[in-house]
């Protein structure tokens, strides 16, 4: 038998089984032996600026954190200079800080410097706290930074260079006085933070605090700062000695536990699916803390998630139930508003059939909520005309996924994409709209030697980081992917084996690659063809590849065709069924993948069953003891043509500004005048809202339980952190109201009790269990009955019946392009801060104060040659109608490009300018496809749209980890290890 | 034909109705915690009574001064004794022999009852060596000579 590959080390005269190469630390941990260890955190890794971990090896004194275990090793962990030499490190870390733990804010039971001095037993400090000559910086939105409190440990900078990789921190170890830096020394507002607030779950102290905990967190803490100085002293005089202190700050911090609720929920801004515990007291928010066991985001989320929680309690939320009365809305109690609703809704079906009637999910919404809606649509109503969000956005992936490997999501997690040798973005402006997942690509990127080629219209974040940019021209990404395709095969790349064994239909997409030759391709995209030979090469020569994309390739008249072509180079290639391969497709909403996972859609079941599927139907009439329409009802997009052609007559919509971010939105609310009845169902009175008839308040994800699925097809709880605000009231309750004044009497309690049943109704989720879902435990569907579920799709084989994938030949026409008189192309997307069209995160004055407004991003070139300067108002008129705008002068955008974030609203929202072109395969809105002119309202402003104190001006200082070797040169250290010795 | 609406006629809940509805809830409350309420209600009374309730009214109202006041108070010099002795007195409390001095305070109650008694007459020399036969006596006096031997020792 072969020997196991460990390596046996000795700890305290006991031998332990290690890991080669395991930490050393991180093996001591698991044998029970308890040593301090305050820089050390998993999740960042051994930084080795405390000292406190220090243990005897092989004779040596070291810390423990920055040696990797090797066969023999002897450790002891129990010695008097060992204990000496801790302390002495302890002793060096309250000179920089300060124990008023009972005053503190941050006494929650889980400060580690607390929690290291109780455990070593120490009981009196040595040295004086030595304070700095710094003041607190308070100047940014969200948290403040203490240099007194500070003691150094550099957690922060690791995690905000290489963790999140925005690289704003530094510690400059070279100054009399070391503190922690933003920027080159600049106040923290000033700087190119982007609140993300990684650094402060990463503190171990109060150094970094949310500023909505001062004065909040503790009994004694609100206090004004020259009592708290008062009350700081008075607390050392009456603890003296720690033991006394630490006693009576642990018996206040229990008492928090009272008065403050930390409840797991899930982000509800982009699909990355962040999970955390939110601390709330009251109503208030006081801050949210994501763990290392989240398991898409580690304890990292973006300043949306960290911070972006202030519209849960905006006064601006709608307060009771709405009617139409006049030229007014009316509020009314809820009975009113049920038996009203449902009143119309029997008499249009009466009238014009069950097809008048239509329904849209909301991808902001839960699992249950989705699944309630298709519901109410297909048995109450009896209508198919039922669909979701996906539609303005992630259809068209969604297709060319199920036309080549038959599951719709994305091959792998976030741990794949990080692990892959190489990674492709196309048309993905991920640093700002998947931030998390984007962090995980750059730190790959940054430590670990993965290659990044981006393809983009926009030098963005990512263009910038990218080994290779490349800007093929808008709407081409089919011409180059298969051209670098053909190329690959011409070459025998490919790979072969991948392709006998698991790929069907090669002969007929060998050949309808044909076209797609090096010359056409250059010709199409403008990439040379030398730079596509050399794509080519290093996709085939990397042994994990795999590819992310959102927005910029779906929202195209061939978004679900070149979607395909993605597809189809990864199967050439073998880049499925491997970790670190596959497709990933970025979902935008936090639920987008889930709201169509679970049936709001006019073709499919929940879990992706046909409605035409007679098999499928029967399952449900059964169920439902109801006949089920049997065609496939109208997507979004036909819903509102037939609004126009008279056909349809009702339209219910939940949590979806359908009047603000679908395309051509004059022709939309147009087709929201001609309706007999509408109804919508939102947090706010939205621009949809306006023109209903009744307007029902909704809950936040903050008070409802349910389930999201993120991009990674991850089903995770969210469990209710506070009580409905005003009268709303959860969507599942409201559907539920609704289906009953119709006559179905649902009876559902908790929303467990609807995923029970779309469990046993949908095979795509038959194992799937609140109880599996505890806490933050999640499930990758597919969900097989007995709980196990697929992390890495296709492990089995694809999801066809002879579990082969299938080669999907694709043709290409241009058909946009700018005109003589429509002589730009404006491009639109997402922002870091401002949640699609924004209607949360205006509401949050920290964001807002660094990003009031939207702005139209120009070229330098294309202002030089209109005479445009920053601050000018420019005018953009397209076929469908115009906008007008503020515009910053970047190098983001080049020539005749222009670029309008999705957050601008009223007279700038880019959707006056998109017209009704949809993929031909979806319906999904080609909003990137549009050509306008402009003309100069104004040639300059009196001030730039984007503030002095926006992350965009700051000045990122990249180095890696917190550069330890610079503290051990300075003159004044003195490693503790060998002070102890000479003491000795 | 509905046209975009922005203003909402709120609706005004008479101040009656919504009394109603208040009390209605808090009936409710006071019926689910009728004995938390009623022993709440004899905690009151004798804090009533004992004129706390008013001192409690006034400090809380008046907390972040008597906070201040208090702080400024204690953080004095003079203090400082004081409050380093606290906890030097939990210490102390600590390794007292709390069994022993409750022998001995039981025994010292015991000699102050009988010292309340009249005294039958004057002591002379002769009773004072005729009294340490008396075994009472003669365990007083071995303790206390013990006692005087204890604490003269280093």
């Amino acid at each position: 038998m072969l020997e196991r590959d460990h390596t046996v080390v000795t700890i305290n005269g006991q031998e332990y089984l290690a890991d080669p190469g395991q930490n050393l630390l991180d093996l001591i941990n698991t044998t029970g032996e308890n040593i301090p260890q305050i820089c050390y955190n998993e999740s960042l890794g051994p930084i080795e600026t405390c000292d406190t971990c220090i243990v005897q090896v092989n004779g040596e004194l070291t810390r423990a954190c920055g040696t990797k275990v090797e066969a023999g090793m002897r450790v002891q962990t129990n010695l008097e200079e060992v204990h000496d030499a801790q302390k002495e490190a302890l002793d060096t870390i309250l000179e920089k800080h300060e124990l008023y733990c009972t005053v503190c804010d941050y006494n929650n039971g889980d400060c580690e410097i607390h929690n290291a001095v109780s455990e070593f037993g120490l009981e009196h400090q040595s040295r004086e706290f030595k304070p700095t000559s710094y003041e607190t910086d308070r100047s940014g939105s969200f948290y403040r930074y203490d240099p007194n409190q500070c003691i150094l440990c550099g957690r922060c900078v690791e995690a905000c260079q290489d963790i999140v990789v925005n690289e704003t921190l530094t510690i400059d170890w070279d100054r009399k006085e070391p503190r922690v830096l933003w920027d080159n020394d600049v106040s923290i507002d000033q700087s190119s933070c982007v609140n993300c607030g990684l650094c402060v779950t990463a503190c171990p102290c109060n150094a970094l605090l949310e500023k909505d905990m001062e004065g909040e967190a503790g009994y004694l803490t609100d206090q004004e700062p020259g009592l708290l100085r008062s009350m700081i002293d008075l607390t050392k005089k009456v603890e003296s000695g720690y033991g006394p202190l630490l006693a009576v700050s642990d018996t206040e911090a229990k008492m928090r536990e009272d008065r403050i609720k930390k409840t797991k929920t899930v982000c509800t801004y982009c699909g990355v699916g962040c999970s955390f515990d939110v601390w709330t007291k009251d109503r208030q928010v006081l801050k949210v803390e994501p763990h290392a066991q989240s398991p898409a985001n580690g304890i990292a989320t973006c300043v949306k998630g960290r911070f972006g929680w202030d519209y849960v309690n905006s006064e601006k939320r709608l307060r009771k139930p709405l009617i139409r009365r006049g030229d007014h809305f009316e509020e009314v109690e809820w009975d009113e508003a049920i038996q009203y609703v449902a009143k119309r809704f029997t008499e249009i079906k009466a009238e014009y059939g069950p097809d008048a009637l239509g329904f849209i999910a909301s991808s902001k919404a839960t699992n249950e909520e989705s699944y309630l809606m298709q519901k109410l649509s297909r048995q109450v109503i009896g209508t198919n005309n039922v669909d979701n969000c996906s539609r303005y956005c992630q259809s068209p992936a969604t297709k060319g996924l199920f036309r080549t490997v038959g599951h719709g999501g994305d091959s792998g997690s976030i741990d794949d994409i990080a692990k892959a040798d190489l990674v492709m973005t196309i048309g993905s402006n991920t640093a700002e709209s998947h931030p998390v997942l984007a962090s995980r690509i750059k730190r790959s990127h940054k430590l670990f030697g993965q290659k990044l080629f981006v393809f983009d219209l926009r030098k963005h974040e990512m263009a910038r980081r990218a080994d290779r940019f490349y800007e093929p021209k808008s709407g081409t990404d089919l011409v180059w992917l298969s051209a670098v395709t053909k190329y690959i095969l011409d070459q025998g790349w490919e790979d072969k084996n991948f392709l006998d064994e698991w790929v069907d239909g090669f002969d007929e997409y060998r050949q309808s690659l044909e076209k797609y030759t090096l010359e056409y391709a250059e010709e199409l995209t403008g990439i040379s063809q030398e730079e596509l030979k050399d794509l080519a090469k290093e996709i085939a020569e990397q042994d994990k590849v795999a590819i992310c994309w959102a927005m910029g390739v779906t929202q195209h008249m061939l978004g679900s065709d070149t979607s395909t072509a993605i597809s189809n180079l990864l199967l050439i290639t073998g880049n499925y069924r491997r970790p670190g391969t596959g497709a990933y497709p970025l979902r935008g909403h936090n639920n987008v993948q889930g709201c169509s996972d679970f049936g709001s859609m006019p073709n499919y079941f929940p879990g992706y069953e046909f409605v035409t599927d007679d098999h499928a139907r029967n399952r449900y009439e059964k169920a439902w003891n109801v006949d089920l329409p049997k065609e496939p009802g109208m997507d979004n997009h036909e819903q509102i043509k037939a609004m126009h052609e008279g056909k349809l007559k009702s339209f219910y919509v939940k949590g979806e500004d359908t009047g603000i971010v679908d395309a051509n939105i004059n022709y939309v609310t147009a087709g929201f005048e001609k309706l007999d009845f509408m109804v919508v169902q939102d947090l706010f009175l939205t621009k949809t809202a306006e023109y209903a008839d009744v307007v029902l308040p909704a809950c936040a994800s903050l008070e409802k339980d349910g389930t999201f699925t993120n991009t990674e097809r991850r089903i995770q709880r969210l469990y209710k952190a506070l009580e409905p605000m005003y009268d709303a009231k959860p969507d599942w309750e409201i559907i539920q109201l609704i289906a009953k004044e119709l006559g179905a009497d649902w009876g559902y309690t908790h929303p467990e009790q609807i995923m029970e049943e779309a469990a046993s109704l949908a095979p795509l989720f038959a194992g799937v269990s609140y109880e599996k879902l505890e806490g933050f435990e999640s499930l990758q569907w597919p969900v097989h009955e007995d709980g196990t579920d697929e992390p890495l799709l296709f492990q089995e084989g694809f999801n066809f019946d002879n579990g082969k994938a299938k080669l999907y030949p694709l043709d290409f026409q241009l058909q946009y392009d700018v005109t003589e008189e429509y002589d730009l192309h404006i491009n639109n997307g997402r922002l870091l801060e401002h949640f699609h069209e924004g209607n949360m995160t205006y509401e949050s004055e920290g964001i807002v104060r660094r990003t009031p407004s939207a702005w139209v991003e120009i070229s330098p070139e294309l202002a030089e040659e209109r005479g445009l300067k920053e601050g000018g108002e420019i005018k953009l008129i397209s076929e469908a109608g115009e906008a007008t705008g503020i515009v910053t002068i970047t190098d983001r955008v080049k020539g005749k490009e222009l670029y309008i974030p999705m957050s601008a609203n009223g007279k700038s929202a880019v959707n006056f300018l998109t017209d009704n072109r949809v993929d031909k395969d979806t319906d999904t809105p080609a909003y990137k496809e549009i050509a306008a002119k402009l003309e100069v309202v104004q040639k300059k402003g009196e001030k730039s749209p984007i503030p002095p104190n926006n992350h965009r001006r700051g000045n990122r200082q990249p180095q890696i980890s917190v550069q330890v070797e610079r503290k051990w040169q300075r003159d004044d250290y003195k490693f503790p290890g060998s002070k102890v010795k000479k003491n000795g | 034909m509905a046209k975009s609406l922005t203003n909402i006629k709120r609706m005004e809940v008479p101040k009656e109705v919504q009394v109603d509805r208040d009390m209605e809830e808090i009936k409710e409350a006071v019926s689910e915690n009728k004995h938390a309420i009623l022993e709440g209600i004899k905690l009151l009374k004798a804090l009533d009574d004992a004129d706390t309730l008013q001192a409690l009214y006034a400090l809380t109202n008046h907390r972040k001064d008597a906070m201040r006041l208090m702080a400024k108070e204690l953080n004095k010099d003079q203090y400082s004794g004081v409050l380093e002795n606290l906890t030097g007195f939990m210490f102390l409390l600590g390794e007292l022999d709390v069994d022993a001095i409750r022998n001995l305070s039981d025994r010292v109650n015991r000699g102050l009852e009988e010292t309340e008694k009249e005294p039958e007459s004057k002591t002379g020399f002769m009773d004072l060596a005729k009294a340490l036969k008396d075994p009472e006596i003669n365990r007083s006096v071995t303790m206390l000579m013990q006692f005087l031997k204890g604490m003269g020792r280093d």
